[in-house]
């Protein structure tokens, strides 16, 4: 790999929605660059983890560094940072954004502009980064090139000329964007002579040699051999060796300003290496850190249990691998009366929660029991104390209790016309707060809203998603505490409080949402030995109840020939069913009857 | 190895049923024959084989498939086969019947036969090669059921095939009855019980509907022609089946079993009190005591292995532990007699034994627990909950 001088360096980032081709567009690149032998049927590079390339979208950052030799000879170096792409990490791409000169802003050109793509778009506008606008998939038929072109227009003003049109599928017009990144995206200014300064952008974990942050150098330079000093903790660390990002991590001297790479600071947790830090020099450190560095926050919580108690001791080492590699990701042991020792788990948001649910059970081979996921409340007590509340449970009783608040997002949805009435009726029972509508063109309009979060976390988004046939799309940031007049909604099986079934409401839903709760759980609990009764109650007063039904037949009564092991493997198959439920007294609770709360409908 | 049961398997069929999920195979005559000769073949290599060489016969099994298609004097080759292989249970064990008056041994001979024209013309054959047992698949006497199932004969024709029985000098028959078909009702099964106990017979076994992957009931229920059987119509089924062949007199000493006092099956209790029991012919299974091993499904296959001078088997499996623990509880609880207690304590977690006595699912019986018998058909689940 060549090195060059930092006016030969662009850095740059995509930003896109979910499915306008972002990778896709990154994989033609690296082919086109020669980093990758391209074909058909490539895996999509930048997605590395099987649950991204399954979900089509990137949850990590990563970055990747190619060669460039433009049309005159001149030799650059690229480095490509990519953004996850999900309203959950909003914070994560504020932080790629910062590591970067450039954005190129991808549309699909059937499409059109989405929620997403303007709130990226915002913050990259904001970090003050050049835009290079982008129309992708022209080759499809239903692409409408100009009206899309209009919307872009529209959104940063730019040249309806300066919109270059591309299909990163069949490689249309990938050549020359990559010519247009050297004399639209400018060259990081540096300033050599400053004392060192890097912002981390990323955090691996590596078994062997620990958390390796991947970083963009500001200004200075950074070498193996010297002492840096991360300014959040202000922790030092002798580094190890430092080194470019191509498709394997390629050690060198030196990372100076303008480059992207990563360093290897003998450091055992990620938890230290946090994204938006910045990282200095511990003998002439600046004062100042880089700003817009965030004290990792999770939004949304959850308590982790297996669903088979043996596992605990495998879900706390798993836990304790996935927070390796992820610095947002909190956790503390919880104890629940119904699902004994598991964690209570803190995400960025429920695809988070998924995430690392999903990651738990397919790397750790276990069943868990997810609670219904909550937000973090304020409660004031009469004493005037002010506690955070993450665990319906530990909601201190009514008449201790001063006032709750609850975090509030602003939000907004962008949507053709025809669907603003039904997202606006969805959003009002939703509480949102109403603030105005922009239109970005005759056929797109954003709109503004204030909203709890609590809301948002359920199923607002596919709520959102069905009723605008999949056109609209949303984008929210965190948004301060509002006073909320809320309640703890309990469950009863065979009538004992389900701890880990209590909700915290709002009190005018409350019963609603009782009896919404009650007729779902009596569809999801299968039937049973004995007859199982449902209740829901608000302080102790029942509001709601149902039943599932006693289970009268549960035999394999043909005996095949002699064929015992036949009986013995389904046997060993129910077994394997029941392993995924919960066992709460004498109930057997699948693992549903926890989402069944959320998905209330 | 002392005594073990011998199940021969005839896979041939006029046609298939739509719900049997069995190795069978629609006949063709020319394969047939190459089955029935690479049978006795089958049978005279095990004989030279650990651990059944010189062990003891002390049942046969005929089942299929619809092995009354093959003709009697066939039949005959193979016990008089088996007599010269091995020694037969004969001597030692008190008859089941009274002593016939044709007929070689006492030990229990069956043959599944069906119903039909063809097969009942053979009967007397059967018995006369040695057979002292028919079993025959009804399934129904509604001739609408009679039709869904895709049975060719009539509830008129069950009555002549056991009356032919009879005077062949068969003196101990068995009838299959099934329940949970779609369309079928309580009452409609509650006269399918009642006319096969008119007909006076010895045994009764009884199989709730199961839906067979890969059989054309699987697929009519997959794309919702067919209903799935409905749990709690069986349920009410099987409590009149209770009823009435309590009534009859016949003892209900396994889960799908009801027998006269004294002609339970004893070649079917070999699988559930695991005594050792080879298996001859295409699909079928074998138990050595330790080891359970089966043979290949497909008859072609099967042949072509057993002529070419291999081993039929397709797979075997050594039981753990945990498997026979399982094994032995789920197989004592399925018959009446049920656990002794120092079998219960080693088997059973001893809360759960509480629960469920407490809950009138088990009952102590004669210093024996057993599952209640209304509460039979919950047998899995009782099962999974109890096991150490």
């Amino acid at each position: 790999m060549a090195r060059v001088p930092p006016e030969n360096i662009r850095n740059y980032c995509i930003i896109a929605h979910i499915d306008h081709g972002k990778s896709t567009l990154a994989d033609r690149m690296l082919e086109l660059t020669g980093v990758i032998v391209g074909g058909a049927g490539m895996p999509q590079i930048l997605d590395d983890m099987d649950l991204e390339r399954e979900r089509g979208i990137t949850i990590k950052a990563h970055a990747i560094t190619m060669d460039y030799l433009n049309h005159d000879g001149g030799r650059y170096v690229y480095n490509l940072i990519d953004t996850p792409g999900h309203v959950d990490f909003g914070y994560e791409v504020s932080r790629a954004l910062a590591a970067c000169e450039g954005a190129i802003l991808l549309v699909d050109a059937s499409q059109g502009v989405e929620a997403q793509t303007i709130a990226n778009l915002y913050q990259a506008i904001e970090a003050g980064l050049t835009i290079l606008p982008v129309m992708n998939k022209i080759d499809l038929p239903s692409a409408q090139p100009e009206s899309v072109k209009q919307q872009i227009v529209d959104l940063i003003g730019c040249d309806p000329d300066d919109i270059m049109s591309v299909s990163a599928k069949a490689g249309t017009g990938v050549a020359e964007l990559l010519a247009a990144i050297v004399t639209q995206i400018p060259a990081p200014k540096i300033d050599i002579e400053l004392p060192l300064q890097a912002l981390i952008f990323d955090s691996q974990f590596d078994n062997y040699r620990g958390a390796i942050p991947y970083v963009r150098v500001i200004s200075g330079e950074m070498k193996a051999g010297m002492t840096v000093v991360f300014h959040s903790t202000g922790r030092k660390y002798l580094v190890d060796e430092v080194g470019l990002l191509s498709m394997k991590k390629l050690p060198v001297d030196v990372l100076t300003a303008g480059e992207v790479g990563y360093l290897i600071p003998n450091c055992k947790e990620v938890s230290e290496t946090r994204v938006g830090d910045t990282i200095g020099d511990a003998l002439r450190p600046m004062p100042n850190p880089l700003p817009g560095y965030r004290e990792p926050k999770p939004m949304v919580f959850s308590g982790l249990f297996p669903a088979d108690a043996d596992d605990y001791e495998q879900l706390k080492d798993g836990l304790g691998r996935l927070k390796l590699n992820d610095a947002s990701l909190w956790s503390e042991p919880e104890t629940s009366t119904a699902l004994g020792f598991g964690f209570r788990c803190g995400f960025l948001g429920l695809l988070h929660l998924e995430i690392v649910q999903e990651r738990l059970e397919r790397e750790y081979n276990l069943n868990l029991v997810c609670t219904v996921p909550n937000v973090e409340y304020r409660v004031t007590q009469t004493d005037g104390k002010v506690i955070l509340v993450d665990n319906p449970a530990q909601l201190p009783h009514q008449t201790v209790i001063e006032s709750v608040e609850e975090p509030v997002v602003a939000a907004q949805v962008v949507t053709p016309p025809e669907y603003i009435g039904a997202i606006m009726q969805l959003t009002t029972e939703r509480r949102g707060t109403y603030i105005n509508t922009e239109y970005l063109d005759p056929k797109r309009a954003v709109l503004h809203y204030r909203l709890p979060l609590a809301e948002i976390i359920y199923d607002y988004y596919d709520k959102l998603k069905s009723l605008s046939k999949g056109y609209a799309s949303l984008d929210y940031e965190y948004d301060g505490w509002e006073v909320t007049k809320l309640a703890k909604l309990d469950i009863l099986l065979n009538g004992d409080i389900v701890d880990a079934l209590s909700v915290i409401v709002t009190e005018d839903k409350a019963y609603a949402w009782g009896r919404r709760v009650v007729d779902k759980l009596a569809e999801v609990i299968p039937r049973q030995m004995f007859e199982v009764a449902i209740q829901a109650a608000i302080g102790g007063r029942i509001i709601a109840r149902a039943s599932v039904r006693q289970m009268r037949k549960n035999v394999i009564a043909k005996c095949y020939g002699g064929d015992i092991s036949r009986k013995r493997k389904l046997l060993e198959k129910q077994k394997e069913g029941k392993k995924r439920m919960k066992r709460i007294g004498q109930v057997d609770l699948p693992q549903e009857a926890f989402l069944a709360i959320l998905k209330t409908d | 190895m002392t005594s073990f049961s011998l199940y021969i398997h005839y896979p041939f069929c006029i046609k298939r049923c739509p719900y049997c999920g069995f190795a069978t195979a629609v006949e063709k005559e020319d394969l047939a024959i190459r089955y029935r000769e690479v049978l006795l073949l089958e049978l005279k290599r095990r004989a030279e084989e650990p651990p059944w060489r010189g062990g003891t016969v002390r049942t046969i099994y005929f089942g299929g498939g619809t092995p009354s298609l093959m003709p009697p004097e066939y039949v005959g080759e193979v016990i008089d086969l088996v007599g010269r292989l091995w020694k037969i249970e004969d001597k030692d064990t008190p008859p089941l019947s009274p002593p016939q008056a044709v007929g070689r041994w006492d030990i229990e001979i069956t043959l599944e036969a069906n119903p039909e024209t063809r097969d009942i013309k053979a009967f007397r054959g059967f018995r006369e090669a040695g057979v002292n047992r028919l079993s025959m698949g009804v399934q129904s006497f509604d001739p609408e059921e009679l039709k869904l199932l895709g049975r060719a004969h009539s509830a008129g024709g069950v009555g002549e095939a056991v009356a032919i029985a009879r005077e062949a000098g068969f003196d101990n028959l068995s009838l299959d009855l099934i329940y949970g078909v779609p369309g079928q009702t309580v009452e409609s099964f509650r006269r399918s019980v009642e006319f096969a106990l008119g007909l006076g017979i010895e045994h009764l076994s009884t199989y709730t509907l199961s839906i067979e992957e890969g059989t054309p009931f699987a697929r009519s229920v997959k794309e919702k022609r067919l209903p799935y059987p409905d749990p709690d119509l069986m349920a009410d089924q099987y409590d009149v089946l209770i009823d009435l062949t309590r009534q009859a007199g016949l003892d209900h000493y396994e889960l799908t079993n009801y027998g006269k006092p004294g002609l339970t099956s004893r070649h079917n209790s070999a699988y559930w009190q695991r005594t050792p029991y080879l298996g001859v012919g295409c699909g079928a299974h074998s138990f050595d005591g330790t080891t359970r091993f089966w043979n290949r499904r497909d008859t072609r296959q099967h042949i072509s292995a057993v002529h070419s001078g291999n081993d039929p088997r397709e797979g075997e499996e050594s039981l753990t532990q945990a498997d026979v623990r399982q094994e032995e509880l789920y197989l004592e609880l399925r018959q009446s007699r049920g656990l002794e207690a120092g079998e219960v304590e080693r088997l059973c977690k001893p809360e759960v034994v509480e629960e469920l006595l407490a809950s009138g699912f088990l009952v102590w019986d004669d210093s024996r627990l057993r599952v209640d018998e209304r509460k039979w058909l919950m047998l899995d689940e009782i099962v999974l909950r109890l096991l150490k």
